[in-house]
């Protein structure tokens, strides 16, 4: 136990609100230690000092307080807590506005998906990432009529597809040529190449 | 009896109630403001105002909590409103020289009765008087802790009760509030921390 921590105690020591063996580690401490035992004594002083301070009296009595209260009416009694716990506050509902702004996001997503062009290149027969994608929490298409799944969370702030003349960072056709692939037919770079490519490089 | 003689039965008891509570802590409830605001206008304001605003919310008081704890609660959290409301409450020097309205010069202020407690030992009014300002240095939540613990006598766990604080942080007002007291006082008297037991 060091002084510091001692210290720290101190009056919590002096109005007896520690715990019988912090209070008996610290009275073991103060015996021992000048320093602290100053301090404390200090603190016991200002304490006494304070203790001393008289009563002050009133030039008032409770009389001019018991007038004005006869004039004041009691606050309107606690409005009563509905069974479910939430109390709707008419203004402070914009609060609410992100909850069901999330919703019907979600909702009119589901909608959406469901609506959009389909691509317009019809290259590939097999399943790419450009196929529009159902939501499968509200699949208003019959699974066996609507486009794989991805296997993979959907990306909720896709854009939706345009015309052809919008430009558009997600190509939804194919390039005619890609300077990473090379002149690659565009059916094979819908799927992700299993084996990387080596280019002999001279030496 | 009908319904309305009825809440008519129930207001005049409450109010009866009330009356009584008045009375029985008007004194009490004066002595703490007056510590805390240091003077006598502040304290006969916001004393008035923590009855007034007792009296409205007075159904909603938990009569398994002394009265005076509930009040004190109130009338705190009053001046701490106030306190924040003017910046810096308006703090009188007591000792300070001042020319009266009747042209008076070289008169210090009057100060309400402070009649002293027999069965207490005489402090002093130039010592009374050096506590006092010391207490107004000290920032409002450490001088309401200090005040509830050391003048009005309450335990830490009433102070977090009343301040709605944890115990721990009530013992930490406490402790450096007396600190800083500690050291004003000494400033001006430090006679009163020589070794040996009060006049």
């Amino acid at each position: 136990m060091n002084c510091r921590y001692v210290q720290s105690r101190l009056s919590a020591y002096l109005d007896f609100e520690l715990s019988g063996d912090e209070q008996q580690l610290i009275r073991s401490h103060l015996e021992e230690c000048i320093e602290c035992s100053c301090e404390f004594e200090s603190l016991r002083r200002t304490k006494q000092l304070l203790r001393q301070m008289p009563i002050v009296k009133p030039h008032t009595g409770p009389e001019q307080v018991l007038v004005r209260v006869r004039h004041a009416q009691p606050a309107a009694p606690r409005p009563a807590r509905p069974a479910w716990g939430i109390r709707w506050h008419p203004p402070r509902a914009w609060q609410y506005a992100s909850g069901f702004a999330l919703v019907a996001a979600i909702l009119f997503w589901g909608r959406s998906e469901d609506t959009q062009t389909p691509p317009l290149t019809t290259a590939s027969p097999t399943p790419s990432y450009f196929t529009p994608v159902s939501n499968p929490l509200f699949p208003t298409v019959a699974p066996e009529l609507s486009t794989v799944y991805r296997p993979y969370a959907p990306n909720l702030f896709r854009r939706a597809s345009y015309p052809m003349s919008e430009p558009s960072l997600l190509p939804s056709v194919s390039y005619p040529m890609d300077p990473m692939l090379g002149y690659q037919p565009v059916s094979e770079w819908n799927s992700i190449p299993s084996q990387p490519k080596f280019i002999e490089t001279p030496r | 009896m009908t319904h309305t003689a009825v809440a008519q039965s129930m207001d005049d008891r409450l109010q009866r109630e009330f009356d009584e509570l008045v009375y029985r802590h008007y004194q009490q409830a004066y002595n703490l403001a007056y510590r805390l605001t240091g003077n006598a206008a502040d304290a006969e304001d916001l004393v008035q105002e923590a009855f007034l605003r007792a009296y409205r919310f007075f159904e909603r008081y938990d009569r398994s909590m002394p009265f005076m704890n509930w009040f004190s609660r109130i009338l705190t959290n009053l001046y701490i409103d106030e306190y924040r409301r003017r910046g810096r409450l308006r703090t009188v020097s007591i000792d300070e020289v001042y020319s009266g309205e009747d042209g008076e010069e070289g008169t210090t202020k009057d100060l309400p009765d402070t009649a002293p407690n027999p069965l207490e030992l005489a402090l002093s009014n130039e010592y009374i008087h050096a506590i006092h300002e010391g207490l107004q240095y000290l920032s409002p939540e450490f001088r309401i802790a200090v005040v509830l613990a050391d003048l009005e006598g309450y335990s830490y766990e009433e102070i977090a009760e009343i301040t709605k604080t944890s115990i721990g942080t009530v013992r930490s007002r406490i402790h450096r509030g007396r600190k800083q007291l500690r050291d004003q006082i000494k400033k001006r008297h430090p006679n009163l921390f020589e070794r040996g037991d009060l006049k």
